[in-house]
């Protein structure tokens, strides 16, 4: 048996577990041994690939249909080698703030083997498990703070995942009892050749329903920008960057397990409708965390309008988006966690002066804006390109689309006034800060410059992301007069409408009540109710 | 597929769960909800492969005369990842009742910031 992919479940959690016993300061210095071994297995996987690829593995001596199964594709590996880098980088970030105490180190570990366990599974009850114990895992690590606010974002995180579990169970009971097997793989083929009935189209609603949760599709999208807003530094850059990918990745391999969706142009709309709703709450923030938290679930909407569609080119922009988006999104939460840690305040207001104080974080951190904002040249541009292209046959959408750019732009340039000098108002908030040039350690500059220059290697050489996943990716030009024209026209119109709507006052009342709405847990359990019903008419 | 007396009942208790998480106004409240919603979709399970006149699956047990296993090992983890989550829940919920003194959404709500 070929036990390679096993050692990436277990490396990080028995080393987890090793530094949870040992207490000791040298002992926490093991996340980089394992990690180091992680890498080294994944060198050897992309290897031995072309071997193992498609090839089942089932623990223990049972048979295909009621084992533990892994199987690793290209998707898989994708996500393996995007998890283990984005790793290394929130480890060495976090050492910082994090290094000398054991059990943060402890459950960020052992997230990492259940991640990466999420990632090969293939069989319907282990993803299950997996999903589940990803949750309870991470919502321990938001609450890690211990204040009030982070309790409650992690008591709402972990109880509407675990109610969106629940149809994910009720959903693969009945697969079970359709096909009488557990096997992903072995449950596609027998669900091909089942006719469709009512059973089938329930089972898929319910399965489909559950993921929309875990990836903050629009009813439901509430507990992410809680929990992104409150966590620490280091987890909100794993929770944007990477766990909101898990339910993404589990979305595919819904798809995939019935063979495309049933529900027509549904997933298309609920990007768009989720897409524009985390702009419209993006533009209405204040807090500098809160802004980049909506800025997720809006990028997740343009992401589900990608791979909503697993037969067009336009599944190909919306993973070219996924990968892009985690990188970038990764470094503007880590700078904000920087910029946070030293000012001591969260509020857009307060914070003045980032260009002078932090150069270099400052440049990293423009490559970042540029990028999510789809600037030419950097690397959120490329998925954009690609689905904007598939898009310019339905003019309604592609204008749709444009105006979520656009929104996309005003929050961004929003978010840049931190970067303006200092103003009297602002020292009165924050006067620890007047006058200082602050340079970082080496552990926080490394990360966040590795990320920025991936933002740009992965523009030029998308072409390795297309090796990786062994894809043919439609051609992408990165220099085309067209849509520069069209960059440069929505930032004109993106500063016009910051510097005489933003920035003035007329607008206040309206963005402090979209700011005041709070949506409580019971009305989103309601809404993902309502969500299942809607699934359910579009099916017939 | 005959639906049996029973499994209208059980269907009854998933509705009753999702029905208290879309109105209940505290949060040990919804966390009972959960658990109600879980166990009649464990019910519901073990009920639509229950065949009668078959016998547990344990080892002296002829393979054809028993039920099928794999849902009732599927069932005690779930019951098992259930528990942590409810414990978790709850635990959080005491800290959360310290810092703020209430346990209602709305309440909790109103002192965002």
């Amino acid at each position: 048996m070929f036990t390679l992919p096993l050692f990436l479940v277990f490396i990080p959690i028995v080393t987890a577990i090793f530094i949870y016993i040992l207490e000791k300061k040298w002992g926490n210095y093991l996340v980089f041994v394992a990690q180091s071994f992680m890498s080294y297995i994944f060198l050897r996987l992309i290897l031995v690939f072309p071997q193992i690829n498609n090839q089942t593995i089932v623990l223990g001596d049972w048979t295909l249909a009621s084992g533990i199964a892994l199987k690793i594709d290209n998707l898989s590996l994708a996500f393996i080698g995007l998890s283990i880098f984005l790793w290394w980088l929130v480890l060495l970030y976090a050492w910082e703030f994090h290094g000398t105490d054991n059990k943060f180190l402890f459950f960020l570990l052992f997230l990492e083997g259940t991640f990466m366990g999420l990632l090969m599974v293939n069989d319907l009850f282990s993803f299950f498990i997996f999903i589940d114990i990803i949750t309870i895992l991470s919502s321990i690590l938001v609450v890690y703070k211990k204040d009030g606010w982070s309790l409650r974002s992690g008591l709402y995180y972990l109880l509407i995942n675990s109610m969106g579990m629940l149809t994910y169970l009720l959903g693969f009971m009945i697969i079970y009892m359709l096909t009488g097997t557990l096997n992903w793989d072995l449950a596609t083929t027998r669900l091909a050749a089942l006719p469709p009935t009512a059973a089938v189209t329930t089972a898929y609603v319910l399965m489909s329903a559950s993921v929309t949760v875990k990836a903050a599709f629009f009813p439901t999208f509430n507990w992410l920008s809680r929990a992104h807003g409150s966590a620490p530094a280091s987890i909100s850059t794993l929770l944007s960057g990477l766990l909101v990918k898990g339910g993404l990745y589990g979305f595919i391999r819904i798809q995939e397990l019935f063979g495309g969706s049933p529900l027509g142009d549904f997933y298309f709309y609920l990007g768009f409708v989720t897409a524009l709703t985390g702009i419209i709450f993006a533009i209405s923030q204040k807090d500098i965390k809160q802004i980049l938290a909506f800025h997720t679930i809006s990028q997740v909407g343009i992401m589900l309008i990608g791979i909503s569609n697993i037969q067009t080119d336009i599944y190909y922009g919306g993973l070219i988006h996924l990968f892009n988006h985690a990188i970038f999104k990764s470094l503007l939460f880590m700078g904000a966690g920087v910029i946070i840690n030293h000012y001591r305040t969260r509020r857009l207001t307060e914070i003045r002066g980032v260009l002078k104080r932090f150069p270099l974080l400052s440049v990293a951190m423009f490559v970042g804006i540029l990028s999510i904002t789809g600037t030419p040249f950097f690397s959120g541009y490329l998925g954009k390109y690609v689905i904007t292209h598939e898009l310019e046959a339905r003019p309604f959408f592609y204008y749709l689309f444009q105006l979520i750019n656009l929104g996309t732009m005003v929050s961004f340039m929003k978010f840049s006034q931190i970067f303006f000098p200092d103003t009297e108002k602002s020292l009165a908030f924050t006067p620890h800060m007047e006058g200082k040039h602050i340079p970082l350690k080496a552990q926080l500059n490394i990360p966040i410059f590795t990320l920025a220059f991936t933002c740009i290697f992965l523009t030029f050489g998308y072409s390795f992301l297309g090796d990786l996943l062994q894809a043919e990716f439609p051609v992408i030009h990165l220099v085309e007069s067209k849509k520069m024209l069209q960059w440069a026209v929505l930032a004109t119109l993106a500063f016009l409408i910051t510097r005489y709507l933003i920035f003035t006052d007329r607008i206040t009342p309206l963005m402090h009540r979209i700011r005041e709405t709070k949506i409580p847990f019971y009305n989103t359990a309601y809404m993902f109710i309502l969500l299942i019903a809607t699934m359910f008419l579009f099916a017939l | 597929m005959h639906i049996s007396l029973e499994t209208f009942l059980i269907l009854a208790i998933i509705l009753t769960g999702f029905v208290g998480l879309a109105t209940a106004k505290n949060i040990i409240r919804s966390i009972i909800c959960l658990n109600i919603t879980q166990t009649g979709i464990i019910l519901l399970f073990l009920s639509l492969v229950f065949k009668p006149g078959m016998l547990p699956p344990v080892m002296p047990t002829p393979l054809a005369a028993m039920v099928d296993p794999t849902p009732q090992a599927l069932v005690i983890t779930t019951i098992v990842i259930g528990a942590a989550i409810t414990s978790l829940a709850l635990m959080m919920s005491i800290k959360i009742f310290h810092h703020y003194g209430t346990l209602d959404w709305n309440d909790l709500s109103r002192r965002e910031g």
